[in-house]
């Protein structure tokens, strides 16, 4: 760490691969690659209600 | 020393500071520099740029805002009465996959049904369903459900679409126009008086019921002989000998689920070795045969003259135990068995022994014909059961209730006239497909546009909806109020576990809208009041019971059936003018084509239900297709290949199919299932093998599915079967009988057995180890399969996909062998291609004491618990796949895809489907292993309920998936440390072994040999 930052000329160059890295991986994860997460899309799951009127068993069956 | 002055050494060379290696103090090797000056290298080294870049990389990920986790988690606020979020509900109800109405257990959670079991308390199918009611639950959750009304293909409101129905209707009926309505056959009581009530209301309705497969014949058979429609119920159990003629009634035939378990409780060795024995006289090869004792090979068009031989030679013996008339006599005259023997080149020896059995065991056997066979045949076997007493063996008290007159092909020829004529005003398709099971040589499709007013009640656009003026979505079975009466004995009722998804309603209750005549008269709970008056009226006041009709219906519902009391049967007195005396033709010798339904999909109506298509078929093990299936000989013969297409021909008609060669069928005999080829329909089932109804009989008086004469040539095309069985094969000489070889299947005849009880242990390996076994003193799983009472049915692989969230993967990833299902039924064939003996064996994870894939996982994701569970820990699995490298009955499935997630196009992305998954069970995402878990989620449901109660786990309340599912109880689970336990009675049995048991991996699951009851000469 003391090398990038006291040499001039390491410092610039630890910045300019940063920025450039930051900028590649900010473009890429425009596209739909879905690098990051396994899934970006959003599924809202069907609203579901029991029926009103079935008669539930009392016991669990084995 | 000081710390500071203290110094490392790995080596007496770094101590004694001799001449270090180059590495330690050179970047670079030599060599490696020689075409470059590592002076003028940037002074950014190789180390330092990848921390940058990861550095950049950690910079990135925090920008990026799009997190996936954005699902809402809401608590129940407002819980509705009943409902305990964590904890299951159950409810009795009766399944609508088939007419045979079995009773069904819905478990719920949360309020949505997610898995389906048979109804314990059912009298008839008492706790099992079939691999089709298992699935079913999923068709529930069909992302290409309709959503709500139609005209044409525009969306419209129900009251809108009802009062221009009733209008149109009505304008028919004063027109004179007649009015169809297409259903399958109807077994509800209620259902039927409500068609009636709607042909009283529209005075020129006519109501067509079908099905593509049906009991026509018998039922007509049966009135002929005995002048009643009831057909009786087998008592298979108490059947010494079976002869099963072209039927596949531990599969396809009447109601199967109870079939197989009456069946089976004839092959329980625990309880007696007085087993069945079940012959098989048919020219295919259906699961029924791969469960006999004895093959013999019979075109379904000379069944006939087999059945005349047989009655010959128990009459020539004097064995008939009714008089039997000198005008039977005279025409049983002209048929011999050795002639037919001769004539067909069948086995003397075994058909010795089958009229040697029926003789001897007379009133204690069974002929059974199938369904696919002529009436004359049905006829022939009925007086062949009266001539050797067994008709001690039908049971009246349990038989099937007649559905009524069905139609044919001949009765749709007349109807398709009519359409083109323009005698019908009106088609209503009540919840059917004719545009699809009907042959579309008969352009029933293109006769519908003759007719003004279409109307379909389905579920999902199909074949038959294209044409229609309306379409209707109706509510699924688990949506819906009914009841249904398959069987004299037993009223079941179906009742709605969950309010409709969509915007559909009850089919019945469209109708009951329609007779009002107004489309305001509608209202939700209209059928449910219908229902309860139709049941009181027709069931509660003629049982004449104590208690008030409420709480009997009450009963009703939470039993979901009711025992009806005990008619009275009258005699049933075989009418011999039933029988034809006169002379009857041959079978020919051509090419013969035997036409039956799909194991899984029906008749075409599951076909969108990926599950039930990725089930292998039981006997080829291809899934996603059907095929011609043909004999090894026939193959030879024309030079054909597994996949070559070849054009099947019955008459003007011909459907292009692929070839499968199955040992065991007929020589010249071609056997194809129907049910596929769909088109229009979901995602999954489009395309999903080949239309094959053309190929149906449309001869009058002839049976449809069984065809002559049927002409066979090669395309030249290929076309892709997939099969799960095939997966890596090595080379067939190397692996010829190595199931018997390396004792994966054991097997010997009841004889065998008794002179050598221990043959299924006589030839393991005493193992050692070098290390001390460790000792499971506690609870200890194991799992026992009685291959005697195994069918191969495949029902427990349906429970198991559905109980864990087993993913579909599609046709493309099973060719890939990359099928997920957890539990898979091997088949093994031993003899000759001609004459094959077909051993079947579940295999699932083992749950080997000494895994020999706990040992590789390098991030162990995989080890086994204190209670005998080989686990899986998915979120270590890092995707290595050494574990299933390692296993040696490759029962590890790999995630090669998210197949639940957004694959194929993101199929199960909707928002219904992922309704269906159970929540006790993880979903398991890209590059992680699964398998059979042993459901440890109903291990640990047991393990909570003890600590609750305060005492110890008890193994037999833990019911796996395939054990609660399989219909013969083959499967049995629970502790192996306790002695009274079932399982440990099979472990400890001399027939109970361990499949590749000399690898010293011990696994947990024990097989019972099988026991084939073959006469004492045949070894």
């Amino acid at each position: 760490m003391n090398n990038i930052i006291k040499k001039k000329s390491n410092r610039r160059k630890f910045f300019t691969t940063a920025g450039k890295s930051s900028l590649g991986l900010m473009l890429m994860s425009f596209f739909p690659m879905n690098i990051f997460s396994k899934n970006t899309k959003v599924i809202k799951l069907k609203e579901v209600h029991p029926h009103p009127q079935a008669v539930k068993r009392d016991n669990k069956t084995k | 020393m000081s710390k500071e002055n203290k110094k490392y050494w790995k080596s007496i060379d770094e101590y004694n500071k001799k001449e270090l290696p180059v590495s330690k103090s050179d970047e670079f090797m030599e060599g490696t520099t020689d075409e470059f000056d590592p002076s003028k290298l940037d002074g950014l080294s190789r180390r330092k740029f990848l921390a940058l870049l990861s550095a950049s990389t950690a910079f990135a990920v925090t920008a990026c805002s799009d997190y996936h986790d954005q699902k809402e988690l809401a608590p129940y606020i407002k819980r509705p009465d009943g409902l305990l979020p964590g904890k299951p509900n159950y409810y009795a109800s009766t399944c609508s996959g088939c007419s045979q109405a079995c009773g069904i257990l819905i478990k719920t959670r949360e309020g949505r049904p997610i898995k389906v079991d048979g109804n314990d308390l059912h009298p008839i199918n008492k706790g099992k369903i079939c691999a089709t009611g298992q699935a079913s639950v999923y068709n529930l959750y069909d992302p290409s459900r309709l959503q709500f009304p139609t005209k044409g293909k525009n969306k419209v409101d129900w009251a809108s679409a009802d009062s221009d129905i009733i209008n149109k209707l009505d304008k028919i009926v004063k027109s004179g126009k007649k009015i169809a309505v297409i259903t399958h056959p109807i077994n509800s009581p209620t259902e039927k008086k409500l068609l009636d009530e709607f042909k009283q209301r529209y005075s020129t309705a006519e109501v067509y019921s079908y099905e593509l497969f049906n009991n026509c014949n018998k039922k007509f058979a049966w009135f002929k002989s005995y002048g009643s429609p009831e057909i009786p119920s087998i008592k298979w159990d108490e059947a010494d000998i079976i002869l099963s003629l072209e039927s596949d009634f531990l599969a396809k035939e009447a109601n199967h689920v109870e079939a197989t378990r009456l069946f089976s409780s004839r092959r329980d060795i625990m309880k007696s070795d007085h087993f069945n024995r079940l012959y098989v006289a048919e020219a295919g090869m259906s699961l029924t045969n791969t469960n006999s004792d004895y093959r013999i090979q019979v075109r379904p068009d000379a069944q006939y003259d087999f059945v005349l031989s047989l009655m010959s030679e128990v009459v020539k013996r004097g064995a008939s135990v009714i008089n039997v008339d000198s005008s039977v006599k005279k025409k049983l005259s002209n048929y011999s068995l050795d002639s037919f023997v001769t004539k067909w080149n069948l086995d003397a020896i075994k058909v010795n022994y089958l009229i040697d059995d029926l003789v001897n065991n007379k009133g204690k056997a069974i002929v059974y014909a199938g369904d696919v066979l002529p009436a004359d045949v049905h006829i022939a076997v009925n007086l062949l059961n009266e001539i050797l007493g067994n008709t001690k063996l039908y049971d009246y008290d349990k038989a099937y209730v007649n559905t009524g007159r069905q139609a044919h092909l001949d009765d749709f020829k007349v109807l398709i006239n009519s359409f083109n004529k323009s005698e019908f005003g009106a088609v209503i398709h009540y919840d059917v497909n004719p545009a699809f099971h009907i042959p579309s040589s008969m352009n029933y499709a293109d006769a519908l546009k003759n007719v003004g007013l279409v109307v379909s009640l389905v579920e999902s656009e199909n074949e038959s909806t294209v044409s229609d003026t309306y379409t209707l979505p109706i509510n699924h079975a688990f949506e819906s109020w009914g009841d249904a009466q398959a069987r004299k004995n037993v009223y079941s009722l179906r009742q709605p576990v969950i309010a409709p998804l969509y915007n559909s309603r009850q089919r019945e209750a469209i109708l009951l809208t329609w007779i009002t005549s107004s489309s305001e008269a509608y209202n939700d709970d209209m059928y449910h009041q219908y229902l309860m008056e139709s049941c009181r009226e027709n069931i509660y006041n003629k049982m004449k019971l104590a208690v008030d009709f409420k709480s009997f219906w009450f009963a009703a519902l939470h039993d979901g059936y009711v025992e009806l009391n005990k008619q009275s049967t009258k005699k049933h007195v075989f009418d011999l003018t039933a029988f034809d005396l006169r002379k009857h033709s041959s079978a020919s010798t051509d090419f013969g084509l035997l036409l039956s339904r799909s194991y899984f999909i029906g008749d075409g109506r599951f076909a969108n239900n990926g599950w039930l298509q990725e089930i292998p078929h039981p006997i080829s093990k291809a899934a996603w297709d059907n095929y011609a299936a043909i004999a090894p000989s026939t193959a030879k013969k024309m030079d054909l290949e597994i996949g070559d297409v070849i054009k099947v021909s019955v008459g003007d008609n011909s459907v292009n199919l692929p070839v499968m060669i199955q040992p065991g069928v007929l020589q010249d005999m071609i056997t194809v299932e129907l049910g596929y080829g769909r088109t229009v329909i979901g995602d999954a089932g489009k395309d999903a093998g080949i239309n094959a109804n053309d190929l149906l009989n449309q001869q009058s008086g002839s049976s449809p599915w069984i065809t002559s004469g049927v002409s066979i040539e090669k395309t030249g095309e290929e076309y892709e079967l997939v099969s799960t069985q095939e997966h890596h094969p090595l080379d067939e000489d190397f692996v010829k009988d190595f199931h018997l070889k390396r004792g994966i299947i054991r097997e010997a005849t009841l004889t065998e057995y008794k002179k050598n009880p221990e043959f299924a242990r006589e030839h393991d390996e005493e193992l050692v180890s070098i290390t001390s076994e460790h000792k499971f003193t506690e609870t200890k799983w194991g799992m026992a399969i009685d291959m005697n009472k195994c069918v191969s049915c495949a029902t427990c692989v349906a429970s198991c996909d559905v109980e864990n969230n087993v993913p579909v993967v599609g046709k493309d990833q099973v060719a890939n062998g990359r099928e997920m299902h957890w539990i898979r039924i091997d088949r093994y064939y031993s003899g000759t291609p001609e004459d094959p003996i077909v051993s079947n064996q579940p295999m699932l994870c083992q749950h080997c004491d000494n895994a020999p894939c706990e040992n590789v996982c390098p991030v162990n994701a995989t080890n086994h618990s204190p209670d005998g569970l080989n686990q899986m820990v998915y979120n270590r699995c890092v995707g290595t796949r050494y574990c299933a490298n390692n296993c040696p009955y490759k029962v590890r499935r790999f995630n090669f895809f998210n197949f639940l997630d957004h694959f194929a196009d993101s199929y199960y992305e909707n928002e219904v489907t992922p309704l269906v998954y159970n929540p006790e069970v993880t979903i398991r995402s890209r590059g992680v292993m699964e398998k059979c878990s042993f459901c440890v989620q109903k291990i640990s449901e047991e393990r909570e309920d003890a600590i609750r109660e305060g005492r110890e786990i008890k193994g037999e309340n833990v019911v796996t998936a395939c054990q609660q599912a399989c219909p013969a109880d083959a499967i049995v689970f629970g502790d192996v440390n306790d002695p009274n336990s079932r399982v440990s009675q099979y472990k400890k049995h001399n027939l109970g072994y361990l499949v590749l048991q000399n690898l010293n991996v011990r696994p947990n699951v024990t097989y019972v040999a099988k026991l084939r009851n073959t006469h004492s000469e045949d070894t």
